[in-house]
């Protein structure tokens, strides 16, 4: 066959994604979420090499790439004879077609119970809580790209579910000790000098109890004043984008609230769909938000049973499942909400019916 | 305001007439426009750009030069009135990738590679990375035409190292 010459005909063979300069193909790469790694170095050889390569985290940081990981802890399956003693965190992640829990290191240290957490930059702080029924003023950090635990300074007093919120690159936190001082009310860390202030005079707290009125609002958490400084955490609402709260009533809707205008708990529209999933224990989903964006999180357990006898706890499995929901205010007194995806996450053996697994979200940006 | 027209010359003999603030999105055409003092009658020529390559580098070049204007002239514009430019860049941006083939895209990103100009590179880029995000390894090699070059218990190996992914 005679092969006719084209004026457009290039002199070269047909350009490949491989044939491509390596810092084109890692800049493609790059830009593809760090979550599909495992699967893009599935693909060949040279793929797996590209995938592998330090240069892919500098192509990404180069080009001012960045990724939001939502953080998770989870309680899980307390009913397991060897249970871990610490509970689990994960990052949420998306792999092709569907959600995985993605482990990450567990605290190499006794969880502290009703412990506080805040994100700032790349890390993850874990603040006071209970460890063996006492009051802590231990302070956890995570690194969020290396999954190294560490401690910090310790804070001037122990605190319990305390309030806290990040403001101009520094950690505020609030109330749960058992101090009666004012001047012990909330402390201040700033990451750049590792040091706890005390916060005086407490202005701030001022402010934010007058968000919702009666109430403490910090970090997206509500929280009621019992005293000065005991403070109790609505697990059940969080306040979304300084603008309204949400509250989690039943498994399948969700309420909202505008405390700007009223105080009166109005039904959010448009989640019919949430009724779709199984859930089997939950008398309301858990709600996760991090205090950014518009993500807000629902999370429920329902179970599935393998086996037609009574021995449940044999035979059957716990599936954790997570639905992002997006919010559109129309006019004053309607908030639509709108499911942008609900998918199990995490499966494991046996029957665990505690609707108290969410202990914890944060998100962090790199 | 009058403007600088140049010609760019493809590897193939076509000539194209572009403004130069447009043409100046290549910093190798910016470069030679500083060094060599191009007059309006002599093409540059681009040995390594086809004329059907070329033609998008150029619509490219000039739907940005007027974005480049914009941002100078209008300091006060309002934060919706930016947000609404944006939009508009965007949407012309997915228009003009909309339906390119795969192949184009890699010739478009060997021309803007090697007249060096950054936000074209990203785009294709951004572009050929959305089209594999959330593709299952079969699907990517059906893409790129990659033959799997694994032994199952390679293959095996990478599943087991990343076993929280494929569980």
């Amino acid at each position: 066959m005679i092969k006719t010459e084209e004026t457009k005909e290039p002199s070269e063979s047909p350009a490949t994604f491989l044939s491509l300069p390596d810092d084109i193909v890692f800049n493609c790469l790059a830009r593809v979420s760090t979550f599909s790694r495992p699967t893009l170095s599935l693909v060949s050889k040279d793929f797996r090499s590209f995938n592998a390569s330090p240069e892919l985290e500098a192509t990404r940081s180069r080009n001012g790439i960045t990724e939001d990981y939502l953080y998770v802890c989870l309680d899980l399956n307390k009913n397991n004879p060897n249970p871990n003693p610490n509970p689990s965190w994960f990052t949420v992640s998306r792999v092709p077609k569907q959600l995985k829990l993605k482990p990450i290191p567990s605290l190499p240290f006794q969880h502290p119970e009703a412990s506080t957490v805040v994100s700032l930059g790349l890390e993850i702080y874990i603040i006071g809580g209970l460890v063996n029924g006492i009051r802590s003023s231990r302070v956890f950090l995570l690194d969020s790209q290396s999954h190294q635990w560490r401690f910090l300074p310790n804070m001037r007093q122990p605190r319990v579910t305390a309030a806290a919120d990040v403001i101009n690159g520094k950690i505020y936190v609030v109330g749960g000790c058992m101090s009666k001082n004012i001047q012990d009310w909330g402390e201040i860390y700033d990451p750049k000098t590792q040091t706890w202030e005390p916060m005086l005079p407490p202005i701030y707290l001022a402010t934010q109890r007058t968000v919702v009125p009666g109430k403490l609002v910090m970090g997206g958490k509500v929280y009621d004043l019992i005293t000065d400084s005991i403070l109790n955490l609505n697990t059940n609402n969080c306040f979304v984008e300084n603008a309204f709260r949400l509250m989690s009533y039943s498994h399948h809707s969700l309420f909202w609230n505008d405390p700007k205008e009223d105080l009166v708990w109005r039904f959010v529209q448009g989640l019919e769909q949430l009724s779709k999933y199984p859930n089997f224990f939950n008398p309301h989903n858990s709600l996760a938000y991090s205090g950014r964006g518009r993500r807000v999180t629902v999370w429920w357990k329902s179970l599935v049973i393998h086996s037609r006898d009574h021995h449940c706890t044999e035979k059957c499995k716990t599936e954790i499942w997570c639905a992002e929901i997006s919010f559109a205010r129309r006019g004053l007194k309607e908030l639509w909400g709108s499911v942008e995806w609900a998918e199990s996450v995490f499966t494991f053996d046996g029957c665990d019916p505690s609707s108290d697994f969410l202990l914890h979200s944060a998100i962090v940006t790199h | 305001m009058s403007s600088n027209m140049i010609m760019l010359k493809s590897s193939d003999g076509a000539s194209f007439e572009i403004e130069e603030a447009a043409a100046r999105k290549s910093k190798i055409i910016a470069n030679m426009i500083e060094v060599e003092c191009v007059d309006e009658d002599k093409a540059i020529p681009l040995q390594n750009v086809t004329g059907n390559i070329l033609a998008l580098v150029i619509e490219y070049c000039n739907k940005h030069i007027v974005d480049d204007d914009d941002d100078v002239a209008t300091e006060e514009a309002s934060e919706e009135e930016e947000e609404a430019k944006k939009k508009k860049v965007d949407d012309w941006e997915a228009e003009f990738m909309n339906s390119m083939s795969l192949e184009t895209m890699f010739e478009l990103l060997l021309a803007a590679n090697y007249l060096n100009i950054k936000s074209l590179i990203d785009l294709v880029c951004q572009t050929i990375a959305n089209n594999i995000k959330d593709k299952t390894p079969e699907e990517v090699r059906k893409i790129f035409s990659i033959e799997n070059d694994f032994t199952p218990e390679e293959e095996e190996e990478i599943r087991k190292e990343n076993a929280w992914a494929f569980g």
